[in-house]
């Protein structure tokens, strides 16, 4: 089947099957319902003459979604432990969904950060009494949602039979959709409403979805009656928020209501230290200075920033410098690539050898001409993908071969006159960004 | 001849090589396929130029994964925001080209749940896009946020010895001999670019089964005169 079909096709449809046989055939396994009927569209049909020519014999196929390890199914990483219920025996346990690593310990502290610190540390200690709702919002990536997985993590810790779920907004509107539509809704009702407390993450995403609000109104008031702790995070002030109903936006401001801020560098610095410890990685202390430095919008793209250091570091198996940083955060701090052009090439290079873009482009062989013209042709080789002919053709017809012998002169010439050298680096700076 | 007639060429002559980690010109990005071959969690963002061998990468991270636990989405074929529902959460799933969604709520929200459901499950998450997450024309800065944190390696060209490199190791890969006369022929007269490179292999394979020939200069010269080179 692999050599019937592209690379892509093969990697896309097929590898993701996983097979089962059971007494009637086989049943091909996919991770989707998108999966399933692209399958049965497109490739079943020659599936099944495959497995009848192996088996020797008619064998049914069919597809399916599901996978193997459903069967066997291997504890969720961060699922609550089994333990007696206690609260709403007549309810299932729901799983937590917390991040084990998202503690109080692991969050560092800064003045952006401290009195939402503070008040999660409140509402932890003495849930559904301080602070209800805790409402945390600010930009993205500030550790709202570490904040509310310690108060989770941390309510767990005290009190392992509490009834603890974190859920991201989109995903409980999600589960919200599908119990509407496989007639659950009444167990996704009872599964929320039973809850000791309920994190839901970015609120925002409620705007506009009428009958997500007006569900989610009820499970609040039934949790806040019950003296049930709720925590939400969202990218902004409760009222700010548009399409959300108001008499939601005013019950978000009936506990507190607290900012977080994007770090200063001296928080940022203390994040980047502790999440390189926590990887079991020596990060210098300017090393770290320099990425705070330079990566100052949010906590995960520091994250993304040091384990891109972290990578390259471990790939050549050299400790982390000022060096290796600096060479793996031009990736990170790049920008798109720039687009540049033969034409662009001639007319930078012309007016930084102050000559005329038809100058370069003539017959002309004095020195003051044809140098620049070189640099030019040599500069179009690096910086552009055109073809050797193609470069010289830019350059008034010239043959493949001249463009050959100037970008060998001016490699020359770099080695042995310091002025060709800053010139070419100084056009190179200029036309690279 | 203009760049663009010496642009990919639309043949259809039998399947291309294997994309596999062993079958890619490492060169100047070999702390990328290390990355890709063994992704730490939440995943990596791989950037580069067209023709850097983006996709042939996250293919080869799918290879390299047992049956069912990985998935390549081509996105650029246009599919539909259902098709990352309820994906599996635990696995490796590569999104190729995933600019061509950026902008669509759909896609961007679907993504969101998918990055939050992976994060949660230990799941890896492998993407490909010409430019870093910041410039990728995401409308949802929680999303944008979120992608930032995967490890981004940007794909470096080979440079000219290392094209010559990556040119003879695809022959090979293609069971093709080719010269290093004749690598070297082609590279001064062609686009620099590995994608158009690779395909004039490709031609050129065909071309000398055809003609029961062996790739040496004047045979290929002829073609590229043929083909208006």
């Amino acid at each position: 089947m692999r050599s019937e079909l592209s690379e892509q096709q093969f990697n896309t449809w097929i590898r993701p099957l996983q097979v089962e046989a059971n007494g009637e055939g086989l049943r091909l396994l996919a991770p989707n319902r998108f999966v399933v009927d692209q399958v049965n569209a497109q490739y079943l049909a020659r599936l099944q003459a495959l497995a009848d020519e192996l088996s020797g014999g008619p064998v049914p196929v069919s597809a399916a979604v599901g996978s193997l390890t459903e069967r066997n199914p291997a504890p969720a990483r961060a699922a609550a432990p089994a333990r007696p219920q206690v609260t709403a025996p007549q309810v299932p346990m729901p799983e937590s969904r917390l991040m084990r690593e998202f503690t109080f310990d692991t969050f560092v502290e800064g003045k952006s950060n401290q009195l939402a610190r503070a008040a999660a540390s409140q509402v932890a200690e003495n849930p559904g009494t301080a602070f209800n709702p805790l409402f945390l919002y600010g930009g993205v990536g500030l550790g709202k949602t570490h904040l509310m997985h310690a108060i989770g993590n941390a309510v767990l810790a005290r009190n392992p039979n509490a009834r603890v779920c974190y859920v991201h907004s989109e995903r409980f509107v999600g589960d919200m959709v599908r119990g509407l539509q496989h007639n659950t809704i009444s167990e996704f009702k009872r599964a929320y409403r039973s809850l000791d407390a309920l994190l839901i993450d970015d609120i925002q995403f409620f705007a506009n979805k009428d009958r997500s609000q007006e569900e989610f109104f009820h499970t609040f008031n039934t949790l806040l009656e019950g003296q049930r702790q709720i925590i939400l995070t969202c990218d902004r002030y409760p009222k700010e928020v548009d399409g959300l109903e108001e008499r939601l936006k005013s019950r978000f401001g009936w506990g507190l209501t607290v900012a977080i801020q994007p770090p200063e560098l001296e928080t940022s610095v203390a994040i980047l230290i502790q999440k390189a410890h926590a990887e079991g990685v020596e990060l210098p202390d300017e090393v770290a200075f320099f990425i705070a430095q330079r990566i100052r919008s949010n906590v995960r793209e520091l994250e993304g920033a040091l384990r891109r250091v972290i990578a390259t570091a471990s790939f050549t198996g050299r400790p982390i410098t000022m060096d290796s940083c600096k060479e793996a955060l031009r990736d990170v701090l790049a920008l798109q690539d720039k687009l540049v052009t033969i034409e662009n090439i001639q007319k930078t290079v012309a007016e930084y050898f102050k000559i005329r873009v038809g100058e370069l482009l003539s017959k002309r062989r004095s020195r003051s001409i044809a140098r620049p013209r070189q640099i030019a042709m040599s500069l179009a080789k690096e910086l552009t993908r055109h073809s050797l002919p193609e470069i010289g053709d830019a350059f008034g017809g010239r043959d493949h071969t001249t463009v050959l012998h100037a970008c060998r002169k001016i490699k020359e010439l770099r080695e042995t006159e310091t002025r060709v050298d800053e010139d070419y680096k100084n056009l190179l700076r200029t036309l690279t960004g | 001849m203009t760049p663009e007639s010496t642009g990919q060429l639309p043949l259809d002559i039998g399947l291309d090589v294997e994309a596999r980690f062993d079958t890619y010109y490492a060169g100047p990005n070999g702390a990328a396929v290390a990355a890709l071959n063994a992704p730490a969690a939440p995943g990596v963002w791989l950037s580069g130029a067209r023709g850097s061998g983006r996709s042939h990468l996250l293919q080869a991270a799918v290879a390299s994964q047992p049956a069912g636990h990985a998935l390549y989405l081509p996105l650029r074929m246009g599919l539909p925001a259902t098709a990352v529902d309820g994906l599996p959460a635990d696995a490796v799933i590569c999104l190729d080209d995933i600019e061509t969604i950026a902008g669509d709520a759909d896609w961007e929200r679907a993504l969101l749940v998918l990055y939050e459901r992976m994060l949660e499950q230990g799941g890896r998450l492998i993407i490909s896009a010409p430019a870093r997450p910041a410039d990728a024309g995401f409308e949802l800065a929680d999303l944008e946020s979120r992608l930032s944190a995967l490890s981004l390696f940007r794909l470096q060209p080979p440079g000219d010895a290392g094209q010559l490199e990556a040119l003879k190791m695809r022959a090979e890969a293609r069971g093709l001999r080719l010269p290093d006369e004749t690598a070297r022929y082609l590279a001064l007269r062609l686009p620099r670019d590995l994608a158009v490179l690779f395909d004039w292999l490709q031609l050129l394979d065909a071309r000398s089964l055809a003609a029961n020939r062996r790739l040496t200069v004047p045979f290929v010269r002829d073609v590229l005169r043929a083909e208006g080179v």
